[in-house]
This record gives C-alpha cells, structure tokens and sequence, in this order.
C-alpha cells in the first residue's frame, strides 16, 4: 500500500469518528495553545522588557567608581590556604584573604578617579557622554537673601547631564545650560531659589539672569579624610583646611618639640598619609555665572526612568552647571582634584555589559542597571520554565487521553481492522495506518493551536500594551506576544510527537489482530 | 527453518491443480478437549473449477474457506494454491496471499463503512500497490459488471443488503484472483435478491478464477456447483462431480 493511500485512508477513517476527533483534538490544542502562549508570553515579556529597558534613559548609564583596590591581586603566598579542608571552604577562605590583602593594600589613588580618566571613558566603544559625578565644594554670597541660613555659604556644585530628557522635565523656570553658553550658564534648585526670596512663578522669571559669584575649593580625597576628625556630621571644609594646616605646621616644627623620634617618626608618616602632596593650601577659585534656569528635584514620577534614576542613587543638589562645564572645570583644578564617581551614558542598553567590561579594564568600578535585568531576565525564565513545565504535563495528559481513546477505537473498530486484513493488508500497514491517524490528529491539533495562539497573541498584545503603557507611563507597543516561527515548529514537532507516540500501542494492538476473530466481532 | 519469501506474481503453475490440500487439519483447544473442525481432509481441485461444498452447521466448511482463503493457519496438514503452501507463509507473505491471489465474498459483506462503493471495489488493489488510474478502471468495470455503476459514489449505510452483497462480489473479482471463495453469500438476502446474487457468482464462470462457494443451502449448491462436496465432522462426506 502506498504512503498516498494511507493517508487518504487514514483522514477518511478521522473524518467518519468526528466526536471522538473532537475530544482528542481538545487535548492537543489546549496543551499545544499552553506551550505556544507560554513560549510567546515569555519570549514577549522578555523583549517588552528589552524595550523598556532601552526606553529608559537612566538604564543606560553606568556610574563609574574608583576601584578600591579591588583591581590589584596579591601573591599567591599571601593567599594560600594550605589545609585539607573542603574546596569551597578552600575557595571562600582565599576570597576574604585577597579582600583582606587589598585593603592593606590600597593607596591613596585607588580611592578616587583622575579627572584625566574621563578622557579614557569618553573613549570606550558606544560611550555617548561621561559626565562627571561629583559634589565641587563652593560658597556662595548669601548677604543678600531674604531666607540666609547659616549653613548655606556652604554648598555645592554639580554636573547636570542636560542631555537627558528628565532635566527638561525638572524645568520650573528659565531654561537648562547651554552647551554654547555653558561656562556662563547656572541652574539653581528650586529650594535655592525659595531661599533667596523667589518662590512663586513671577519672582522665579525674576531670578533668572541674576548673577552669582561661586567660590569653588581644590577636592582632594586626602583632604576629605580630615572631615571625620573635624565633623560629626555633614562637610566642613574651613575646618579640615585648618586642621590641614595645624597638622602642616606642627610637622615643620616637629625639630622643635619633646618628641623623640620615633614619635616624631610617627607623626610624619601620619601627615604623609592624610595631607595631600600640593600642599595644605586650600586653592580657590572665583567663578561668576549668570542664572538660566529653575529646576525642581526629581521626585518620583511614575515611570520607569525615575524608577531606575533612584535605583541607581541619583541626587539632587543646589547648584548645577552643563555637565561639559563640569568636566573643563574639573580639568582646571590641581591635580590633586579628586572624582569619587562618573556617570557614563551608552548608546544603547545592549551595549551595557560590553562597556562595562571595557571600563573594568580601565581598572574601575561599573554599576548599571544591568544586574536588575539579569535578575528581571531570570525571573522571566524561571517563571517560563514552570509554565512550559505545566504545559508539557497537559500535553502528557492529553497523551494519555488520546491513547485511551485509540485504544477504545481500535477495540471498537476491530471487525474494520479483520476486513482491511482479509483483503490483504498487511500487519505493518494497519501499524502505519493508525500512526497515521495518529500524526494528522497531532498536526490537526497544533494546527488549531497555532490559529488560536495568534488570535490569543493579537488580543494579548492589545490589552498588555494599553495596560503597560498606562502603568509605565511608556509607549510600548505588540511585543507582548512574540509567536516565533521556532516555537511553532516546536509546538507542532512536540504535539504530533505526541499523539504519535500515543497512538503506538494501540497500533501495534490493532496490527497484530487475528482477521478471522476481528471479523467475527461486532 | 523459515519459509523462504514469496515473490510475486506468481511462478507459474506446476500442475493443473489450484488447491491441493493433503491430510489437513484444524483444531481447537478448549479447556478440557481438542475439537478438530477440518479432520484428515485431503482434497484436489483443478483450475476453473466451480466447487459447492455442502454441509451442515459446524461441518467444517467455513473453516475450511478460512484455510483456502488464508485467514487461519492449519494444525497439521499441507495446503497449497497456486503453488504456494499456505501453512509455510508467513503472515506477510500470506497478507499478500490473500490481497493478489484470492477474492473471498462473506455472507455478511464485509464492506469498510466509511468508503464508497468504488472504493471498496478497489481496496485489493489500493493495497497491492496498483496505479490511481488502473484501478479506478477496474473498479468501475467491476462494479458494471455487477450492475452497481450508478452506486460507485455510495457509502455502503446508503445501499441495500443486496447491493452491499453485488459491491462484495465486485470487490472479490476485481483483481482477477486465481480463486474465489463465497461464504454463504446469500444467507442474508431474501429470495429475489438472493437469484441476483446467484447470477452474478454464476456469470464468474468466464473469468480465469476458481470459484469455491459454501453454503448449508443444497438447492443452491445444486444449481451453483460442477462439483458438490459434503462436509460432515470436518470430513468429506461424499465428493460428486457433474
């Protein structure tokens, strides 16, 4: 018998049992529509993801930190463990060893970035901006405002990426820096500017265009270590430069005093250690700057910029200058300037994990967002897991099903096997005969799995879109449900593997049938 | 040893006999006995033959058609048709048997409900392996010569008894077997339907088969048969030819 005639056959004989069809086919296209919108689902939610990731501005920039002294590995000696002690034991013992060894081993630059280095991450494949993250210390005139705290001379300067689409948005007043004016352009805090007097929307126009003179301070991280000696709390900087200057003194006048030399010894190596080496002058320099804009904190909007914004610890501060400023301001300083951090945006998040290692080479810290979605990536995979796993266990199901009603089918159509036998079929066409059967019942299955994950996948991807979109204030648009041509071919691979597999025992049963008993039964 | 594999079409006949049967028999095991439905038979038939065998119930003669038409396998004993020893076959090469050298028609029909007249017309040679246009030229011959031309479309709950007998006969003549076997193809038909039945087996005769009918009906046996054999406890009881 030809393959042609048995599948002719074999889609007659489905066709005469429609009910019995009907039910199994209920099976197979539950279990394959499960497997079909769990594969889409997942693959959808995954990409939704990718695309809100990439959406947000925030998740594709990395802060940059100083490495700490984590770049540097210690000898081997150092590190040994020698015991017979489990390896994992072994293994976490030589971790906490080399942490301990790099902290007895940090110097003085594995605390900071050199504000040249900005010029090293500038440089790095898919690096768009490096602004630099910093407090620049300053004092400000205050005589003149209506609200002068005391503490408010003090204050700070930071880079304000004005690139990025969430400084428009902080906007109450004026307009952000200008790249063309930026060595002139000052954004001020909305609190400043409450406590220089201007609070409502016409003293706000007002403070824009007022002058203000900032008097910036040499950072050093050396000097920054005095700050625990002199301050509980906060920064103060006139005091750390007058312990600074004490400590410079004493130093020269060591000669002069009671101590004998090894304390004298001491105390040199304690002012080597915590002075830094221009000098304990403290450098300022006196820049005038003209107000452009207002800008309110950055709050908690419902979106998912926000959302990475403070998850990766942005701050807000009282004065801001264009983020280019910042860095030829930097630049400007001694060289003993120190940067405790830099933001480094990319162009794109996929290019996240590629710049991070480029700037781990460079023997610094990279944080992004991107462990998040590592953990968001694997959540999804988790959860697609159990899900296939259900699936798979209601296709199983279906099998079982599916067999028993072939079984019921071929005791029921046993005289039908005795007649196909007393004409001459032979035994290994009747086994092909309801493998067959069983095949078209599958594919006929996946079939209509196929259909109704597409108009599942259509209506889905309406609904999750509007209700993404709304929560996450977003615009994404039928990524939700992503039935790749993969899938499908697996899905219908798997069903008519199914059903086939289910349809082997009763065919074998079927095939083996005495014709003269099957034809006497009724 | 294994029987070697038959190849098909046939080597041509050795002798002028289609069935040569020697001290064959069929038994049955029930728990505590041994019933032998075909006992010691021995029996020669030669070609183109037209054979009744007569018998009451339970005289072995269906048992006997079962054999000839390899649908069981003897106990003891040789049968050979056409040259081919049937109780050496294997249930592949017995398959084949019955699909290219025999055409067998039952009292109850025996049709596939699910296909049409033609179809079932044709399933001798649907599975043998003959071209689409081949046998659906057959088929149609067949079932003209039948008188059911205008039925081909037909499934077999759309026909009368009597239809569905005339669409078995077709079917058992279509592929020009050497033998043809009918088991009381007439017990489920009334009287007039029964004659056209009757006539149609009968006008078999200038076909190249062997026709061998079986039937409890002597009337019939009478009208039907050159020779008339009697069965009595799987036995031959009396073998008479005309």
């Amino acid at each position: 018998m030809t393959w042609m005639d048995l599948w002719k056959l074999a889609a007659r004989n489905l066709q005469q049992r429609k009910l019995r069809v009907s039910l199994n086919l209920v099976g197979i296209v539950l279990g394959c529509t499960l497997v079909l919108m769990t594969a889409a689902g997942t693959a959808g939610v995954e990409t939704a993801f990718q695309v809100l990731f990439d959406s947000s501005e925030f998740a594709r920039e990395i802060e940059v930190r100083p490495s700490y002294g984590s770049h540097r590995q210690p000898p081997e000696s150092e590190i040994q463990v020698s015991e017979r002690i489990p390896p994992a034991r072994r293994q976490r013992l030589r971790e906490e060893l080399t942490k301990a060894w790099q902290n007895e081993n940090r110097t003085e630059f594995d605390y900071r970035i050199q504000p040249s280095q900005m010029d090293d991450l500038a440089r790095i494949p898919h690096v768009i901006r490096v602004v630099p993250d910093f407090y620049l210390g300053c004092t400000v005139d205050t005589s003149t405002w209506m609200r002068a705290q005391d503490d408010l001379s003090e204050t700070a300067v930071v880079a304000l990426d004005v690139e990025q689409s969430v400084a428009e948005r902080r906007l109450v007043a004026g307009r952000l820096a200008a790249t063309e004016s930026r060595q002139q352009d000052l954004m001020i805090s909305e609190l400043l500017a409450y406590q220089m007097g201007f609070a409502t929307d016409a003293e706000l126009q007002q403070v824009l265009g007022q002058p203000l003179t900032i008097r910036f301070r040499a950072q050093s991280g050396k000097m920054h270590s005095l700050n625990w000696l002199v301050s509980e709390q906060g920064v103060d900087y006139d005091l750390q430069t007058q312990l600074a200057g004490s400590i410079d003194k004493l130093v020269d006048n060591l000669d002069a005093t009671e101590l004998s030399e090894a304390e004298q010894m001491l105390i040199r190596r304690f002012a080597e250690a915590v002075l830094p080496s221009g000098g304990t002058q403290d450098v300022y320099q006196s820049r005038s700057f003209t107000i452009c804009g207002v800008l309110r904190s950055e709050g908690k909007d419902m979106n998912l910029s926000s959302m990475f914004r403070e998850f990766i610890g942005a701050t807000d501060a009282d004065l801001m200058i264009h983020h280019l400023a910042a860095r030829e301001l930097l630049r400007a300083q001694p060289d003993n300037t120190s940067l405790y951090g830099v933001k480094v945006v990319v162009d794109s998040t996929r290019n996240l994990r590629a710049a991070e290692e480029s700037i781990k080479q460079l023997d610094l810290n990279a944080h992004s967002a991107l462990w998040a979605w590592d953990r968001i990536e694997h959540q999804i995979q988790t959860v697609g897991t159990v899900i296939y796993a259900l699936a798979a266990a209601v296709l199983l199901m279906a099998a079982v099903g599916i067999s028993n009603t072939l079984f019921i089918s071929v005791v029921q159509r046993t005289k039908e096997f005795g007649i196909l036998k007393s004409v001459g079929m032979k035994d290994r066409d009747v086994l092909r005969l309801m493998l067959c059967e069983g095949v078209l019942l599958g594919a006929a299955g996946a079939l209509l799995a196929t259909l109704l994950s597409m108009l599942l996948a259509v209506c889905g991807r309406g609904l999750l879109s509007m209700y993404v979109n709304y929560r996450a204030n977003t615009d994404v648009q039928g990524v939700f449900f992503e039935l790749g041509p993969l899938s499908i071919a697996a899905t219908w691979a798997f069903a008519i593997a199914v059903s086939t597999l289910a349809s082997a025992l009763p065919a074998w049963r079927a095939s083996r049938l005495d014709p003269v008993v099957a034809m006497r039964q009724e | 040893m294994a029987p070697a594999k038959m190849s098909f079409p046939l080597a041509p006949p050795v002798s002028d006999s289609l069935v040569d049967i020697q001290s064959l028999s069929k038994c049955y095991s029930t728990s505590h006995t041994e019933l032998a439905a075909v006992n010691e038979l021995t029996l020669t038939i030669p070609r183109r033959q037209r054979v009744a065998i007569v018998g009451r119930s339970g005289s072995g003669k269906t048992t006997l058609l079962n054999l000839l038409a390899g649908l069981d396998q003897p106990t003891r004993g040789r049968i050979t048709v056409n040259g081919h020893q049937l109780d050496q076959l294997t249930r592949s090469q017995l398959a084949d048997y019955r699909c290219r050298q025999v055409g067998v028609v039952f009292q109850s029909y025996q049709l596939m409900p699910q296909l049409t007249a033609l179809e079932n017309v044709e399933l001798p040679m649907t599975l043998a392996g003959t071209g689409r246009r081949l046998r659906r030229e057959r088929a149609l011959a067949a079932l003209e010569r039948v008188e059911l031309s205008q039925r081909a479309a037909h499934l077999p709950s759309a026909m009368s008894g009597g239809e569905q007998q005339r669409v078995a006969i077709a079917r058992a003549i279509v592929h020009q077997p050497a033998l043809i076997l009918a088991d009381e193809p007439t017990g489920n038909l009334d009287s007039a339907t029964a004659g056209t039945v009757e006539r149609l087996l009968l006008e078999t005769e200038n076909l190249e088969s062997t026709l061998i009918l079986v039937t409890h009906d002597m009337a019939l046996a009478e009208r039907f048969g050159q020779r008339l054999i009697t069965m009595q406890d799987g036995r031959i009881a009396a073998d008479t030819t005309r």
